[in-house]
């Protein structure tokens, strides 16, 4: 579990970091969302232990970062932004030296690398000297690095930088399957990305966290209008929703299709759904689309407007 | 003490893969080689100059072969010492170190093991040039043994002078660069001493190396030039290890 309660950090009088409080409950994988320079990298220095920060208390699992620096460590795995390697090494001789460092014990550290080369896809590389791999191969090595020790508290500073597509969804596999025994914050600047990993995200913007919960729970509370699609075998016009003042046609489609933003879902998508039956349509799907993330980061940022 | 062990032989074999390491132990191989081939050169022609009047071998060859190298390791160890902490600053890997349960410390202690090492690979050459002596003559053990150790360690509290200054800075030609002025100068300070009087003349003539030096070349083992060498090298590594730990705050 991440705790972290009115963190501030300053980098010479400049304040980068401006009273954020959030938590990560334990077994949740969190995304930390925002644009460059909003101050994620900076938090995730603090939360690792790599930085204190100016004010403000952050615990992991129980643990103070500034109190039991060394146990923290031990309990955390860190994947630094731009990651920084070895790259005179293996990429088994770095994540041999990564673990002994990590304190795995010295006969449990071959096992402990089979088993973080085989998580992260690193077979065909592990011997291969760091500066002669790919981006997304040293990406992925410091993903590795990230695992060993099997630490149950996970930080990932934009863990899919520099993959190629195909890459990017193994990633994303693996970050899923640990929800539910690690507790995971990930930091990226790309909204589907988040979307499709966690189920909760934080906004920070300018240092300040603007916004957390699930997306569904940020457009609720941001009064978001919600898209709706309307799918029916043929016949379909906008006669069908004008009666409802709270729906709009966002893009009214070819007859068989409609967009529709509705401003509440819950009074008005059975009502829709009557009047489509009644206007003797064959009804195909009628379905809510939570707001997308890229709106509620939007509205969160102050973008909206723009 | 693992992760000391574990930073040392990281650092060691990294300095493998550079041709900073081969080219040092070339660079000084070579000019120890040159000096001793001088030194013994000397040596044979005041011997027999002397003819039945016998030349001391450790006084006449061994000691200044000694001095010699000592101011050879004054232009080299910079070399070694510009990359042990500055060398992970400039790549970033100093985040990954810090954020694992590595000790500052350790991290400093380890990175001068391993300076260390090295340091024992270059006094090979000379321990070889030396050990020829006994070859041809009969040289005392206990100066030269005594003048290795004095070696070593002058060249120890320069590496622990440059590990700290090297975990000021990000880059290795400053490092180096500032480490050479620091050696020298205590060298230098002893000629300041030499033309003063009284309290400054004495601090300035032992905080320099050049006495403490001359003692191990004796043959003499005085406690107080061990103080001397050792709080250089306990000052240098606990001031790495210092100027780590505000690496943290600074970032």
């Amino acid at each position: 579990m991440i705790e972290v309660i009115g963190l501030e950090k300053s980098y010479a009088g400049f304040p980068a970091l401006k009273n954020i409080s959030f938590t990560v409950p334990e077994g949740e994988v969190t995304g930390f969302l925002g644009p460059n320079g909003a101050g994620k990298t900076t938090t995730l220095r603090i939360l690792s232990g790599f930085m204190p920060a100016t004010q403000g208390t952050v615990r992991i699992d129980g643990l103070d970062v500034r109190e039991r620096s060394r146990d923290v460590r031990r309990r955390v795995g860190y994947l630094p932004e731009d990651v920084p390697l070895y790259r005179d090494l293996t990429v088994e001789a770095f994540l041999a030296y990564l673990a002994g460092l990590k304190e795995v014990p010295r006969p449990r550290i071959q096992a402990e690398i089979e088993r973080v080369v085989a998580l992260t896809g690193l077979e065909s590389v592990a011997k291969r000297l760091i500066a002669k791999i790919s981006r997304g191969y040293r990406q992925r090595t410091g993903l590795a690095m990230a695992m060993l020790g099997d630490p149950p508290v996970l930080l990932l500073d934009e863990p899919t930088s520099g993959l190629d597509p195909n890459q990017v969804v193994e990633v994303r596999d693996l970050i899923r399957q640990l929800s539910g025994h690690k507790t995971v914050l990930l930091s990226s600047h790309i909204l589907s990305e988040v979307a499709q990993i966690t189920n909760r995200v934080l906004i920070i913007n300018e240092g300040r966290l603007v916004a957390s919960g699930t997306p569904r729970d940020l457009a609720g509370g941001m009064h978001l209008e919600r898209r709706v699609r309307l799918r029916v075998r043929q016949g379909l016009s906008a006669e069908v929703w004008n009666e409802f003042p709270g729906i709009r046609a966002l893009d009214p489609g070819d007859g068989s299709f409609a967009l529709l933003l509705m401003e509440n879902p819950e009074r008005d998508l059975p009502l829709l759904a009557r009047r489509v039956v009644s206007a003797g349509l064959d009804l195909l799907e009628l379905h809510e689309e939570v707001s997308d993330l890229e709106t509620i980061f939007r509205t969160a940022t102050g973008a909206g407007d723009a | 003490m693992r992760s000391v062990l574990l930073v040392a032989r990281r650092e060691f074999v990294g300095y493998w893969t550079t041709p900073v390491a081969y080219v040092v132990l070339v660079v000084f191989l070579m000019l120890s080689g040159i000096f001793f081939f001088g030194q013994l050169s000397e040596f044979v022609a005041a011997s027999r100059a002397a003819q039945n009047t016998p030349v001391d071998v450790n006084q006449e060859l061994v000691r200044p072969y000694l001095y010699s190298a000592s101011v050879m390791l004054l232009f080299l160890l910079p070399l070694v010492s510009m990359r042990l902490v500055a060398e992970e600053i400039r790549l970033g890997t100093l985040e990954i170190l810090l954020t694992s349960p590595l000790r500052e410390s350790a991290l400093s202690l380890g990175k001068y093991l391993a300076s260390l090492g090295l340091l024992a690979v270059l006094l090979c050459g000379p321990l070889a040039h030396v050990l020829v002596l006994f070859i041809f003559g009969k040289p005392e053990l206990a100066p030269i043994l005594t003048g290795f150790l004095g070696l070593f360690l002058t060249g120890a509290a320069y590496l622990s002078l440059g590990l700290f200054i090297s975990a000021l800075t990000q880059n290795q030609i400053v490092a180096a660069t500032s480490s050479f002025a620091l050696f020298i100068s205590l060298w230098l300070v002893h000629w300041l001493g030499e033309n003063m009087h009284g309290v400054p003349a004495r601090i300035f003539t032992y905080a320099s190396f050049v006495d403490h030096f001359d003692s191990f070349g004796k043959g003499v083992l005085t406690t107080q030039d061990f103080i001397f060498y050792l709080s250089l090298i306990a000052l240098g590594v606990y001031g790495a290890t210092q100027a780590i730990l505000s690496r943290r705050w600074k970032t």
